[in-house]
């Protein structure tokens, strides 16, 4: 079995004016993943993506279906803290999710209370504030830091517990421009090195297309997934549900109607002026 | 066209006289028109949350003079607030500042602090309000917080609109929307600039948003004004930006490479249909494009 | 800025204090405000103060911060002094109507401004060399005895850092909020009183909302992260006692014994 396994996945709440009325947030989604991927998973607000990372870790336990982490069903509940273990869920404001009044006590918060041997938790927070490349700050108040600094430091918390997977929902949604480089170098660096899946929600296309795999969904369904180019490829398909795609993709793909034939849609600038360049020698 | 906005030699010194002090805006000079639509970019901390929080009197310039329609605002300290009405400002995640029972008594709070006592003429601020920003009727009467994020969004920048403001000042009005409501807020706000006429200030970080919507562009860097020009002009100056740590939208960047490999393309081109046309153009010449 | 706060903020260190277990801290600051308002003669009062001035100096804090966290008291210093100084008995050296200053007046005025100023001193030399989450453990451990009879210690504990944890979080949150009330032309400066509470409202909704979907996030965050409450959970700072804890202690017990000697041996002047 694959190290993540959802499905059939139904999860629903009730309308919050008329509890008659229900709503699938989740409508039987089937999703695979392996150890060491990196998915990007895309969608609007309330396409129930978010729903699917609190799944992922035993947050939420599914109205149907099943989901199996490592082989081990999360509705077991004698299992949820091992899978909270193994998968670490970081979320979108990096304000809520620091507990502690100093970067290094704040890290050391998981193993804590997982019961893990003090020495061995000075050597774990040692470990994962170096991973994300904020070692020089341990001893700082998180609320002088910058987002990308703090998002960081959140993800740090997460590394500490030596997950196999960290699950992000909208990391970089209330960062500029150079917290989300940051956090997506630091992403990219942790699935690279250390191995560790990534399963990263977001709304940025430029983000998307650094993942392996991109899952797209709306209402609560898998609306396609594949390689970012085999996904953004699909322009029609994902303007027609009002989502980006790179600009360099959508010119490629206007070229494309007139008669061009690019045998790959490009995905970021560097590609699409390769393209170019050789279509107008 | 007339001018609305003058800033003189505007500056702005954090905690003087103590250990932390901070220069966040020197020296900045301009001139607005009445009617433009102004991005101001810059990284995080370059000074540009400061300086227009200086052009609605939240923040009294250390030196150099705001100039609104002619009077220098601090000339009258007491009468600060009056500007406030005539600057309006939408603050990052507006929707944190909701605090009334229902979204009209909401958005009527601006009017009724200019003082405006009739009811009627709150009732079309609020509606028009409401309007401008795509607000349903029903939801008026629903509470702020039973709304969904991008409508409470929505009924944060209508409680601004209704005040009615000369200028309005949006500071980063799409940060955390999905794709779809960004596009949907950002066409809203073209129409009421459109229709209302006003001059418009939108600081975002979003370069993509800012071609598509704005005829001039503010650059900010280390607490310096260095550029104020139209968005093409600006744009072209890819390279600079870069050199700041800004970066232009990936069309802008892709033509710009194109063009410094030789090729006969303009510079600062704006969106993907810019961008296709010249491209199309080139390819038809060569006969490889029908 | 609201955030420029001296009292009751960490400035994190390697200073002999900053080193000390913060049980032992806690327990000393305890000890040393106890003796010091039972300080009734110049060379007791000395020998609290110059353990104070001995402690700052150790802390190796930049004196100014301790004078920062003076100026928000002043007021109260200058308040009770003044009290004490016309509330002396005796014979009065000065009178006018009502007000007399007598000797033993001016003796208390003095003594209650240097206990007080002690107070502060010694309590931000805590506050300053331990980090909140040092404080809140030692209070727990001190506290831990209590559970036996089913007091919820440890989430008490809890309760208390994160509070702290959120303290300049919410504190920039309420700048912003005013901020933006503002530009909607809220009047916060002018007005009686009951105006001024009430412009206040569009102030605290906001804050409390808030406040309340941070608890909520946190909350999740910290289930994400495995929390279970108090019992199987380990710390990465174990605190124990060490020579310096015992060295400070000593010290202390001989300040302590110092002052009561005095007391017996020379005269009360309050």
């Amino acid at each position: 079995m694959k190290f993540i396994s959802l499905q059939n996945v139904v999860f629903s709440y009730s309308d919050p004016e008329d509890s008659q009325i229900i709503h699938n947030a989740v409508d039987g989604v089937s999703l695979e993943i392996e150890k060491g991927e990196f998915i990007a998973l895309l969608g609007h607000n309330g396409c129930g993506k978010s729903t699917i990372a609190k799944h992922l870790n035993a947050m939420l336990l599914p109205d149907s279906g099943k989901v199996y982490v490592d082989g081990d069903d999360t509705s077991d509940i004698s299992k949820t803290y091992d899978i909270r273990e193994k998968v670490g869920l970081v979320l979108q404001n990096p304000d809520n999710q620091l507990v502690a009044s100093i970067v290094e006590e704040d890290v050391a918060f998981g193993p804590e209370n997982l019961g893990v041997e003090p020495s061995e938790i000075r050597k774990r927070v040692d470990f994962a504030l170096k991973a994300v490349d904020m070692y020089d700050y341990k001893d700082n108040a998180p609320y002088k830091l910058s987002g990308g600094q703090k998002q960081r430091i959140a993800i740090a918390g997460i590394l500490a517990m030596l997950p196999q997977c960290i699950v992000l929902d909208e990391p970089t949604a209330m960062l500029d421009p150079n917290g989300r480089e940051e956090v997506m170098s630091t992403l990219l660096k942790l699935n690279k090195e250390n191995k560790i899946t990534i399963v990263l929600i977001t709304h940025y296309m430029e983000e998307a297309v650094l993942a392996d795999r991109v899952v797209v969904m709306d209402s609560g369904k898998i609306l396609t997934q594949g390689t970012p180019r085999d996904v953004f490829s699909q322009v029609e398909l994902l303007k027609k549900h009002r989502l980006d795609v790179p600009q360099a993709t959508e010119l490629a793909y206007k070229l494309n109607g007139c008669g061009l034939k690019f045998d790959k849609m490009p995905l970021n600038a560097e590609e699409c002026v390769k393209m170019l360049e050789e279509v107008l020698e | 066209m007339s001018e609305i906005l003058r800033l003189e030699n505007l500056g702005f010194t954090y905690g003087v006289g103590t250990p932390f002090e901070k220069r966040a805006v020197d020296d900045v000079s301009l001139s607005i028109n009445k009617g433009e639509f102004i991005g101001v970019i810059g990284h995080t901390g370059s000074g540009k949350s400061t300086l227009v929080q200086m052009l609605n009197g939240l923040i009294k310039p250390t030196d150099g003079k705001v100039i609104l329609e002619g009077e220098d605002i601090w000339e009258k300290p007491k009468e600060i607030r009056k500007v406030r009405f005539k600057v309006g400002m939408v603050f990052q995640y507006p929707e944190y500042q909701l605090f009334e029972e229902d979204v009209y008594k909401d958005i009527s709070f601006g009017p009724q602090n200019m003082g405006i006592i009739d009811p009627l003429e709150i009732d079309s601020r609020v509606r028009s309000a409401a309007k401008f920003t795509g607000l349903r009727e029903e939801l008026l009467e629903k509470s702020p917080f039973d709304l969904s994020g991008g409508e409470k969004r929505r009924a944060a920048i209508a409680g601004v609109i209704a005040m009615d403001p000369e200028i309005l000042i949006l500071d980063e009005p799409t940060a955390g929307l999905d794709p779809m409501g960004r596009d949907v807020l950002l066409s809203q706000i073209l129409q009421y600039h459109k229709r209302r006429q006003n001059t418009i200030l939108l600081v975002s970080h979003s370069m993509e948003d800012i071609a598509r919507v704005a005829d001039k562009i503010m650059v900010m860097n280390h607490s310096h004004l260095v550029m104020f020009d139209s968005t093409r002009e600006v744009f072209s100056h890819g390279r600079e930006l870069e050199k700041i740590g800004l970066r232009v939208p990936q069309i802008t960047k892709i033509m710009l490479e194109l063009k410094e490999k030789g090729f006969n393309v303009p510079d600062g081109i704006l969106t993907v249909d810019e961008a296709f046309e010249y491209i199309s153009r080139i390819l038809k010449k060569e006969g490889k494009l029908w | 800025m609201v955030r420029d706060v001296a009292f009751g903020q960490y400035f994190p260190g390697k200073s002999i204090i900053h080193r000390l277990d913060p049980r032992a801290k806690i327990v000393m600051l305890i000890a040393y405000l106890v003796i010091c308002f039972c300080t009734f003669n110049y060379v007791s009062l000395a020998l609290t103060a110059a353990f104070t001035v001995f402690f700052i100096l150790l802390s190796g804090i930049p004196v100014k911060f301790y004078f920062k966290s003076l100026k928000v008291i002043i007021f109260i210093v200058i308040l009770t002094s003044l009290l004490n100084l016309f509330y002396g008995t005796g014979d009065p050296i000065w009178q006018w109507g009502i007000l007399k200053i007598t000797v033993n007046g001016i003796n208390r005025a003095f003594f209650i401004t240097i206990r007080i100023i002690c107070l502060i001193l010694s309590s931000s030399c805590l506050t300053f060399t331990t980090s909140p989450t040092e404080l809140t453990d030692a209070i727990e451990r001190l506290l831990r005895p209590l559970e036996k009879i089913h007091f919820p210690v440890h989430e008490l504990a809890m309760m208390m850092s994160l509070a702290l944890r959120f303290v300049p979080t919410l504190l920039e949150e309420t700048d912003k909020i005013m901020q933006a009330q503002k530009a909607r032309g809220a009047d916060m400066d002018s007005g009686n009183f009951l105006k001024r509470v009430k412009a206040l409202i569009p102030i605290l909704i906001p804050l409390f909302v808030s406040a309340f979907r941070r608890a909520y996030d946190i909350a999740v965050a910290m289930e994400c992260r495995c929390y279970r409450g108090g019992s199987g959970r380990t710390r990465m700072k174990s605190l124990h006692m060490g020579k310096t804890d015992v060295i400070s202690l000593v010290v202390l017990a001989l300040v302590v014994g110092g002052v009561i000697l005095c007391n017996i041996f020379i005269p009360s002047v309050i």
